[in-house]
């Protein structure tokens, strides 16, 4: 143990650097807890708050550039690809696009206080062509906000943090079992979860193959597309007789659809 | 969302597999309109 600090210590740029850019380009590995212990091992001198800074809003604005790249070149299918490989998919794309549609360009400033917006608000940027150089005037602003906040808490908070780590340290090996036992804990509870969903919506559902049946039958169906108003402006096709409605509003004017009709309802 | 509308007893409600894509990868026809709401 006494060596893995010493290697923190000797090489904490470094580890800096690849572990902000490895959770910003889509690794489930939590910078927090390091930006913490990196403003912690400032506030004690062992390594410098500006350098520490820098380093963090420089790999989180390369990471996001890439997702950003990859937006503008591939456009809607990297949200898809990113929401897909979510733990939650199914609110996904739904909330990520809502608050970037409210926000816009502010939006990038307060993503990466926000878990799920983080590695998805850049590619969205990208999606829909925001300026280069506006993107990254706020992507920085919003890495330097976020960096800051965790780096200058864990600076203002050094004594105390150490005296945690100490008491986390005695754990020995313990403390590496318990912290990979809560995240997969964590990862195994929303795993099921989502079965269980989809378990209950598969009875339910209808194919693409029946549905063309149906509406070549002429039944009188109510089909419902409930793509966010920003997936139209990227890809505007639809399936022919469709009505958009947005997922808020069909939640709270659900006494409006017909009850006597069938009801499909489809998103991306 | 459909589940939701179901337990708010919309029985007949059924998700589309595979969304818009699934549709759009059997060759099915689309249509490029301005979409209107059900209700305006």
């Amino acid at each position: 143990m006494h060596s893995t600090l010493e290697f923190l210590l000797h090489h904490g740029y470094v580890v800096l650097l690849a572990w902000v850019f490895g959770e910003q380009i889509g690794l489930p590995v939590p910078s927090l807890p390091l930006l913490l212990a990196a403003g912690a091992l400032a506030g004690t001198g062992h390594l410098n708050f500006f350098i520490s800074l820098s380093i963090c809003v420089f790999a989180a604005v390369s990471a996001d550039s890439v997702w950003y790249a990859l937006g503008r070149l591939k456009g809607i299918k990297v949200l898809q690809f990113l929401c897909k490989i979510s733990l939650e998919p199914d609110s996904c794309v739904r909330r990520t696009e809502g608050v970037f549609s409210k926000q816009g360009a502010r939006s990038l400033l307060v993503a990466k206080f926000l878990p799920g917006l983080s590695t998805v608000a850049p590619p969205l940027a990208g999606i829909f062509h925001m300026r280069p150089r506006r993107f990254l005037l706020f992507d920085a602003g919003g890495s330097l906000l976020w960096a800051g906040t965790f780096l200058g808490l864990g600076f203002i908070f050094s004594g105390q943090i150490e005296r945690i780590a100490e008491h986390a340290l005695s754990l020995g090996g313990w403390l590496l079992v318990l912290i990979v036992g809560v995240l997969a804990s964590y990862i195994a509870y929303k795993f099921i979860a989502r079965q269980r969903f989809l378990r209950e919506l598969r009875i339910g559902r209808i194919t693409a193959a029946e549905l063309k049946e149906k509406i070549d039958a002429g039944e009188d169906l109510v089909i419902v597309d409930l793509r966010h108003s920003l997936d139209f402006e990227a890809d505007p096709e639809t399936i022919p007789g469709a009505f958009r409605m947005d997922a808020k509003e069909l939640q709270e004017k659900n006494d409006r659809l017909p009850r006597d009709r069938e009801v499909i309802l489809y998103c991306t | 969302m459909a589940l939701l509308l179901r337990n708010q007893g919309i029985r007949r409600i059924r998700p589309l597999q595979g969304g818009l894509d699934a549709w759009r990868d059997k060759g099915y026809p689309l249509a490029n309109v301005a979409l209107t709401q059900i209700w305006s």
